[in-house]
């Protein structure tokens, strides 16, 4: 949680629609170099399609989007680049089916960061121990189970050494008793300095990780701010609102 | 990854070398084609005594080009007596009747002469020598059958009547009041087929199809038609010439100045010795030895037909399988940020879409007449006939493909294409790599599909006279009047292959599918799949 000023990420008046449907009404923030942000809200209320537009998965009908001060959606800007410098984690994992646990790891640093084979092979292994996927390496995705195969999605995720990584919701298509196995190699990220942008249902970890945290209902951010004020002391109705239907549970 | 290269290049290996051993061949006919030292000669090589095909080079025969067969009969013979004046060696092009005239004006035969008669409709397109045999018309009919003791016209009421389709025979059956006119066949062994059959009462045709057939058949009996009153034919009608292309009136001159020299005795003398010649159904040895007297006769032909029906269909699927996957990708490239590319790619994507659309809209049949008449006719490239079969095939093929691929591609799980977005892959990393890897192993069993296909449907590459299986299947059925024998065989030698081709696709799609089991590194221990072990609950 090395958290400085310098601006990763910069959204300003991002606007999503899909014909005359207003996903995304306004949507505004920075993200800071070593920061974990998450991303609360009620389903439909924009989250996801804002962690999506940020990748470019969704083409943002208005607004800007800044890296390092640069508009990303300028014609001619090379997507590529700024796509491999932003890691992302799916729900449901999305890997290659015809490739296996290391080869998942290795293709996007061999295609595309250009790295050698053997380069590429021993950081897919680092990464690959640090998930506690490294036995699996021979294994393909449809015979892992899915925490497994979120865990490798994480290691071929930060095998790219991104700038920022985006979690879409990476415990929500994942039997109970294994969104614990995913969360623990989340947290252990977290200790690294990785910058992470994590929208999320698990509002007990939302709370112990973030460094900020967004709520977004409607398209817009009903209210920002550190983990305490949001989760504690809620100042808008429909924060407190979305939050009572947790407190009930434990966390 | 590996192994599939693997097998790739292994594929590609021998379809190489099948190529460079077919291209071998033609290429020493090619040569011969642009030496202008050689007559060619078009003519259907199916028409006794006129012209048949013989496999072997005896009692004068010339060979036919792209083939190891001959042709002989009337026509040959006299074609060799205007080659010896011109100094020139014959060389015969084996071409359905329906395409003589195309390849005429585009130049891909010189001379016609394939008992053609000078019709006024075909005057219009090409130019006729004097003429070099006369003949009479009659009706052949079964010595048996009410009709053979007709005597007017108007005594073939209720007769099964037919001739030879695109000829004047056909036309002349409606001069017969109240004869039935059955559909008209491609050529006479299946006229001769059907009248023993008794699918229908006789055909219209000239009394050297009778002399010839009754050689074989005692049993049919002609009546003369010339006689009888009210019948009529214009004496153009009656007589056969040599087609010669418009404008190239001095080989004309030399055809007709050869023919002067020929007196009307040779010619009977030619005639009579051709109707000896011709190959006969005869009464043939013993039955059971039939599979193994072919196989003696003709079993080259028939081994060359299958390869060449292989070659085109392996060497058209591999092609089109290539062209359907750019197709493939260049339509699913997401659109570009600047309008320039964005037009471009628009563009691109319209010609693609108007290649599928044409290629997969009409018969490969008309397609291939198209592009190998019509090229040299427009363009003046004579393009090898084997070559042109390919490409036939491959575009076509790829037309087909281009949309099986489309829809393995579409069929690919979003989150594969995202995946390999997120990552920064272009989109041809995104294809190659991720996307098609998937589709492909999803398409397999439509492209073995249209392999399969292939294999069946060259056979209407016989327009272009290409001999694959079923024009060699023809050629023997016409020359041993062996019709369903012939076919059978022709039928099981395509399902044979077929066969063999849906087990070996059957073993590839097995093996990209890839093995069930994985080796855990920590402990060497085999793992099933989550699925087995769900079932073992």
């Amino acid at each position: 949680m090395t958290e400085s000023n310098e601006v990763i990420l910069s959204l300003k008046h991002m606007q999503k629609s899909y014909g005359a449907h207003k996903v995304l009404k306004d949507i505004s923030f920075d993200i800071n170099k070593g920061e974990i942000v998450t991303i609360i809200g009620p389903s439909g209320g924009g989250k996801s399609t804002t962690l999506r537009c940020i990748n470019l998965l969704e083409e943002p009908t208005d607004g800007e989007i800044d890296f390092h001060g640069e508009n990303i959606l300028a014609p001619g800007y090379n997507r590529n680049t700024f796509r491999s410098k932003v890691g992302m984690v799916f729900q449901q994992f999305d890997l290659f089916e015809n490739k296996n646990v290391l080869e998942n790891c290795m293709i996007g640093q061999e295609l595309v960061l250009k790295r050698s084979k053997d380069e590429a092979r021993k950081i897919a292994m680092e990464n690959l121990k640090k998930v506690g996927m490294d036995p699996f390496i021979k294994a393909k995705p449809q015979q892992l189970s899915g925490g497994q195969q979120q865990r490798v999605a994480i290691a071929r995720a930060i095998s790219m050494n991104p700038e920022v990584l985006l979690f879409d919701e990476p415990t929500s298509a994942l039997d109970p008793e294994m969104v614990g196995e995913v969360l623990d190699v989340m947290q252990k990220l977290a200790t690294t300095g990785l910058t992470m942008v994590i929208v999320t249902h698990e509002m007990g970890f939302a709370k112990s990780i973030s460094d900020r945290v967004l709520f977004i209902s409607d398209g817009i951010i009903t209210e920002q701010g550190s983990p305490d004020q949001i989760f504690d002391h809620p100042k808008n109705e429909k924060t407190q609102k979305f939050l009572s239907n947790f407190r009930k549970m434990d966390f | 990854m590996k192994s599939r290269f693997r097998w790739i290049a292994a594929l590609l290996t021998i379809l190489i070398g099948l190529f460079i051993g077919f291209s071998f061949n033609s290429r020493e006919t090619q040569a011969a084609k642009k030496d202008s030292s050689v007559l060619k000669i078009g003519m259907e090589a199916n028409y006794p005594p006129y012209n048949w095909t013989q496999p072997k080079k005896t009692n004068g025969a010339v060979p036919i080009d792209g083939s190891n067969s001959y042709a002989n009969g009337y026509d040959v013979q006299i074609a060799k007596i205007i080659g010896k004046r011109l100094h020139k060696k014959v060389v015969v092009e084996k071409t359905q009747w329906d395409g003589l005239l195309p390849a005429l004006t585009s130049g891909k035969i010189d001379l016609i002469i394939a008992g053609m008669s000078p019709t006024a409709e075909r005057r219009k397109a090409i130019n006729f020598s004097e003429p070099y045999r006369k003949s009479t018309f009659v009706v052949i009919t079964n010595k048996a059958s009410k009709y053979s003791n007709a005597k007017k016209l108007s005594d073939f009421k209720g007769a099964k009547l037919t001739a030879q389709q695109g000829t004047l025979h056909y036309d002349l059956i409606k001069q017969l009041k109240g004869a039935k006119r059955e559909p008209a066949m491609r050529d006479f062994s299946a006229m001769r087929q059907s009248l023993a059959s008794g699918t229908i009462d006789g055909y219209v045709a000239e009394d050297i199809e009778f002399e010839s057939y009754h050689s074989v058949n005692p049993n049919i009996i002609a009546v003369n038609l010339n006689k009888m009153a009210g019948f009529h034919v214009d004496h153009d009608d009656s007589v056969t010439s040599i087609g010669v292309k418009k404008g190239n009136t001095k080989l004309l001159n030399e055809v007709n100045a050869t023919l002067r020299t020929i007196s009307n005795k040779k010619r009977d003398q030619l005639m009579s010795q051709a109707v000896k010649e011709q190959p006969k159904a005869g009464n043939e040895t013993k039955k059971e030895d039939w599979l193994v007297t072919t196989w003696k006769q003709y079993g080259g032909m028939i081994m060359s037909g299958i390869g060449m029906t292989l070659l085109l269909a392996l060497v058209g699927t591999i092609v089109g399988f290539f062209i359907g996957l750019l197709v493939g990708i260049v339509r699913t490239i997401p659109t570009p940020t600047t309008r320039g590319k964005r037009w471009a790619l628009n563009f691109v994507k319209w010609l693609l879409s108007v290649y599928v659309e044409i290629f997969r809209g009409t018969p490969m049949m008309v397609q291939a007449a198209v592009i190998y008449y019509g090229i040299a006719q427009f363009w003046h490239l004579n393009l090898n006939r084997t070559i042109a079969a390919l490409i036939i095939v491959s575009i076509n093929t790829g037309a087909y493909l281009a949309e099986v691929i489309r829809g393995g591609i579409i069929s690919t799980p979003e989150g594969q294409f995202e995946a390999a977005s997120a990552l920064g892959m272009t989109h041809n990393q995104r294809m190659w790599h991720i996307i098609l890897p998937q589709a492909i192993r999803n398409c397999l069993p439509s492209i073995t599909n249209e392999f399969i296909v292939n294999i069946k449907d060259t056979s209407v590459l016989s327009i272009i006279s290409v001999s694959e299986l079923f024009f060699v299947g023809t050629t023997i059925a016409s020359q041993s009047f062996k019709f369903f024998p012939t076919y059978l065989m022709i039928s099981a030698i395509y399902l044979i292959l077929t066969f063999t081709i849906t087990r070996i696709f059957n073993f590839i799609e097995k093996r990209l599918e890839g093995k069930k089991n994985y080796n855990l590194m920590a402990n060497q221990v085999q793992v099933g799949t989550p699925k087995d072990a769900e079932a073992n609950n």
